[in-house]
């Protein structure tokens, strides 16, 4: 095959995610990325979309819009997630942040797009999803009954290292 | 007319006295006939008397004036007023040669007057040049050449041509008779030559014609400008007789050099005798040879056009007898560089391919054989490529439309016997297709590098132009070896599924060979529709050893074609309830498959398979090879010997449109035959049929040899369909979007599914535009949108 | 009359007996094969744990690797432990 190519490092180049060719050489991570995200613009939950281009362009960092539901105190607000997914996907939980100029006020959502949402690091299955892991991050937004920021927000918003999965997170209480 | 010959004294001159001597020594002046017998001697003296009174130059002048009144009023128009009526061509030839002899009289007659102006030049000293020439001979002729043209009648050539046609051809035939001794003279009443009974043959007289014709004309500069068009137009004529005449449906010689050494012996032949009057050992002119050598060139260029052009004509045939035809499309190669005929090519083998290939009359195999010639027989025309990527277009565009396309590929890619594709195939290059994003041109032969020529399309690079090739231009008949592999898959599903046979190592062999063309991945799919095969045979010979699955106690042997249905293509949804005996069969082999193969079972597609039945009738004995349904209509026509094909319906739960098309197997066998409409009765003895011997053996030849799998077609509407639920959530995300950039997201789709499905652009788009007609979708700025709910 | 069946060759596609049709972990069809294998079946079997769901062999095995203390099933949470 004259367009072989190689399987993961040129991820960042335009052609190689959406390469026909791709599919020989894709290992796990991507068949099962491509699958979700096929799935994903096929029959997308309420309130979230994908930017099934950029993550078609490279699959490694994914861009979902998601909407406040309504009926909750997010109604109307928009807020933007960022998936982002190691080779070791789906047995290793893939980076999730808020980013953008909204970030929810929520108390497990620290002002600097951190959730703290235990299926992102110890609870994770390899049966989750992005769309199941939007769908719990919309829930959790939905069962909120106060907009506040986490009470060790300012604190955890110097010290913390860039990636939430290096935070040893201590969960709150799961009704929030 | 008297003249008188005064004695002439020099010195007492009275003017008049002198005209009158003058008069006399050029008596043209007074429109006299020249006196010969006028002596030398008295007319030196006048001469002398001339240039003693200086009048030298006016004589001349005034007697060339005089010249060329006469000429102009009268030499000219008696030549042309023999040009005005002629009855047949022999009056014309006639006529044209009387004209030139007059002319050429009037030439001579003046001759003596030329001289003795030439002797007044010579006495006077004087040196001049009059209407470019510098003889006075020169100068008449001239005055005679341009009185001729400024009078040229509208219908001159056809004389011209009476006559050079008639002695062209006994001249032409003359040099023919040296050769053509074959031909028998008892058949011959007619001379070929003039065409007169042989008995009163003119030809000899005609050539000397010819010949002193020629000679006059030459002598007068008027060969060229009289006669010059018309002999190129006959020695064309000759030339395109010649080419058509020795290159009548051969293709498998050259010609080139026998026509050039035709024309070098034979046509030149004709130029150099006719310029030099008769003979060709008549050492010419310099002059003339460069004529001769001018007109070469000119008949040289003819001759390639009309051999290109010649073998243009035939190109279809040639194409068509490709490679024997070998010789004619070097000769074409060759003579493509010579002439300008390129583009007439094009145009004309586009047109021959439409109306002698691309219609519907022409099965699909033989489009495809012709087209495959056509990129050999192209490829050594223009190893451009160019010229193939063109010209073949409208087959490809035709082909694509054609639903068997793929199929007849595929099939005769992997055909048995000698198969020019199949030989293809074994070559084992790998595939260049054009989805390739253009690469840096080859540096390393930068020395040989030839630019494309013009008619190339630029968007395409030169290099996959050369190098593709003949199963990479088929594959890209479709753009896609995707589609290629998967019509391949249903294919050699069908061949599995149709016979039934256990041995694979064959199409193992071809799937090798398509894996070395198409890539490992893209026939992965195949490669388990084979092991299901393999696999399959060993598990019917384990279940089959083994006495605790019981199936040796069974009445018959069941056995399994058992596949992994991700892998196979989709098959035709068709149901077919069986025999509850057969039904029961089959269940015990589940049974031990399922014992086998822990956690896995069986789901029968009834409809298929292969069986052999034993049928006896009263007065015979039955031994077929049918398939399920087949079996089954038999088999209930033994519990009650008469059915509708609506009771056969009901309980096999087959539509009756496929039950009467398949009984019609069993009335063809003679074993059912319509009572009336939709009603089958069992034949059980047939008196007529005992007579002749019935086969022991049989197996059922499918007559409609139908796929068990869904048709391309429809499963491409599918992927479609598929495709569509893809662009509708995308459109819903993102509102409206471009075609390139549903066609890039598409793309990562087209690399997920089982079957790898691809989805040209252009197809897209013909996808996008019926949507946009069936208002599914709204087309505005280059933007496809979904319509407002 | 009388029809005698000789033999009966028949098409059969096989199926795993889950209670899915795709794998959880790697969303490809169990009668297809992990993203890994190349062939399916026998190549790429299921294996199923006491919690009675299932998965490629490969895909649990990969999973379990990667956990160094709990060994969970991916669908329910509780200890993964192979149905015998």
């Amino acid at each position: 095959m004259a367009t072989k190519k190689k399987p993961s490092s040129d991820q960042g180049s335009s052609s190689s995610a959406l390469d026909s060719s791709r599919w020989e050489v894709s290992c796990f991570w991507e068949r099962r990325l491509q699958k979700e995200l096929m799935s994903l613009m096929k029959e997308p939950p309420p309130g979230v979309t994908v930017d099934a281009e950029g993550a078609g362009q490279n699959l490694t960092q994914w861009i979902i819009q998601m909407d406040g539901a309504q009926g909750t105190l997010y109604e109307g607000e928009q807020f933007q997630l960022q998936f982002k997914f190691s080779p070791k996907y789906p047995f290793d939980s893939p980076e999730v942040t808020f980013i953008g100029p909204n970030i929810p006020v929520h108390p497990h959502v620290y002002s600097n797009g951190h959730i703290c949402l235990s299926i992102l690091t110890e609870d994770w299955s390899p049966a989750l999803s992005v769309q199941s892991v939007c769908l719990s991050i919309v829930s959790m937004l939905s069962s909120c009954k106060e907009k506040k920021r986490p009470p060790d927000n300012s604190f955890y918003v110097k010290t913390c290292n860039k990636n939430p999965k290096k935070t040893k997170w201590w969960y709150h209480d799961d009704s929030v | 007319m008297a003249a008188v010959a005064p004695v002439v004294s020099l010195h007492e001159q009275h003017p008049d006295d002198l005209w009158n001597k003058i008069c006399i020594a050029f008596p043209v002046i007074a429109n006299e006939p020249l006196m010969q017998e006028y002596l030398e001697e008295q007319v030196l003296n006048v001469l002398e008397l001339i240039c003693q009174h200086q009048l030298s130059t006016f004589i001349e002048d005034y007697v060339v004036d005089k010249i060329q009144h006469i000429t102009m009023q009268k030499i000219v128009p008696d030549f042309w007023s023999k040009f005005c009526k002629r009855e047949n061509e022999m009056q014309g030839f006639e006529s044209f040669r009387d004209a030139v002899y007059s002319v050429y009289n009037s030439l001579i007659s003046f001759c003596p007057v030329f001289e003795r102006l030439e002797k007044l030049r010579n006495i006077s000293g004087i040196h001049r040049v009059v209407n470019g020439e510098n003889t006075l001979l020169g100068t008449f002729k001239v005055i005679i050449r341009s009185s001729l043209l400024s009078q040229l009648p509208l219908n001159h050539p056809k004389i011209t041509e009476d006559f050079y046609r008639i002695s062209f051809k006994v001249f032409c035939n003359s040099d023919n008779y040296v050769g053509d001794q074959d031909d028998s003279p008892e058949d011959m009443v007619h001379c070929s030559g003039c065409e007169q009974e042989i008995g009163q043959c003119q030809c000899q007289s005609i050539i000397l014609v010819f010949h002193e014709v020629n000679q006059k004309l030459i002598e007068l500069d008027l060969l060229e400008r009289l006669a010059g068009e018309v002999i190129t137009s006959l020695i064309h004529l000759r030339i395109e007789n010649h080419v058509e005449e020795s290159c009548k449906g051969s293709f498998d010689t050259s010609h080139i050099s026998t026509l050039e050494k035709w024309l070098d012996n034979v046509v030149m032949g004709w130029l150099r005798r006719i310029f030099n009057g008769s003979s060709e050992n008549v050492k010419s002119e310099k002059k003339t040879e460069e004529a001769i050598k001018k007109f070469k060139q000119k008949l040289a260029h003819f001759l390639y056009e009309t051999y290109t052009r010649t073998r243009i004509e035939q190109l279809f045939n040639i194409i068509i007898e490709y490679p024997d035809s070998q010789p004619a499309v070097e000769d074409l190669r060759i003579c493509l560089q010579k002439t300008d005929l390129r583009p007439y090519l094009t145009q004309k083998l586009q047109r021959a391919l439409e109306t002698r290939l691309l219609h519907p009359g022409v099965n699909t195999p033989d489009i495809l054989t012709a087209y495959v010639a056509a990129i050999r027989a192209l490829r050594q025309l223009d190893s451009s490529g160019v010229l193939l990527e063109t010209v073949t277009q409208p087959v490809r565009q035709y082909l694509r439309w054609r639903d068997d396309t793929v199929r007849c590929v595929v099939s005769s890619l992997t055909e048995e016997g000698p198969s020019e594709l199949a030989d293809e195939l074994v070559r084992g290059e790998a595939l260049q297709l054009d989805e390739g994003v253009p690469s840096d041109e080859d540096t390393e032969n930068w020395e040989a590098w030839n630019p494309d020529p013009v008619d190339a399309d630029p968007s395409k690079t030169s290099k996959s132009r050369r190098t593709s090739d003949i199963i990479s231009m088929l594959v890209n008949v479709y753009g896609s070896k995707e589609l290629f592999v998967n019509e391949y898959r249903t294919l050699l599903a069908d061949r599995l599924l149709s016979q039934f046979s256990y041995n694979t190592e064959k199409e193992i062999r071809y799937l090798e060979l398509l894996k070395l063309r198409f890539g490992e991945s893209q026939l992965h799919y195949c490669e388990v529709m084979l092991k299901d095969v393999y696999d399959s045979k060993r598990i019917n010979a384990h279940l089959d050893s083994d006495p605790n699955f019981n199936l040796d106690k069974q009445q018959f042997p069941a056995t399994a074609m058992i596949l992994s249905a991700q892998f196979w293509p989709p098959f035709k949804e068709e149901t077919l309830e069986l025999p509850s005996f057969v039904k029961e069969h089959l269940q015990t082999y589940t049974k031990a498959f399922e014992t086998l193969k822990g956690n896995r079972t069986l789901c029968w597609k009834p409809h298929l398979g292969s069986v052999t039945l034993e049928i006896e009738l009263k007065d015979r004995k039955l031994n077929l090879t049918v398939s399920p349904i087949h079996a089954t209509i038999i088999w209930h026509f033994q519990s009650k010997n008469q059915w509708t094909v609506e009771e056969l319906s009901q309980i096999m739960h087959v539509p009756s449109t496929v039950l009467r098309r398949k009984i019609a197997f069993w009335q063809s066998q003679g074993l059912l035959r319509e009572i009336s409409t939709d009603t089958f009765l069992l034949v059980e003895e047939n008196p007529s049929r005992s007579k002749c011997p019935v086969p022991a053996e049989m197996v059922c030849e499918d007559e409609e040899s139908e796929s068990a799998m869904a048709s391309a077609h429809d499963q491409r509407e599918e992927e479609l369909q598929v495709f569509w639920s893809y662009i509708v959530g995308m459109l819903t995300n993102l509102d409206s979007m471009p075609l390139e950039r549903i066609h890039q997201m598409l793309k990562m789709f087209a690399s997920q599914g089982p079957t790898a499905v691809e989805c040209s652009l252009q197809e897209l788009r013909h996808f996008l535009d019926r949507k946009v007609r069936e208002h599914k979708l709204l087309f505005s700025g280059g933007f496809y949108r979904l319509p407002k709910p | 009359m009388k029809v005698t069946i000789k033999s009966w060759t028949g098409v059969a596609t096989w199926r795993w007996v889950a209670n899915d049709d795709n794998c959880g972990i790697c969303r490809m069809a169990f009668d297809g094969c992990c993203p890994d294998c190349k062939l399916p079946g026998d190549d790429c079997p299921l294996v199923w744990g006491q919690c009675s769901h299932c998965f490629h062999i490969h895909c649990i095995m990969k999973w379990l690797n990667s956990q160094q203390v709990n060994h969970q099933c991916p669908m329910c949470r509780q200890d993964w432990k192979f149905k015998e």
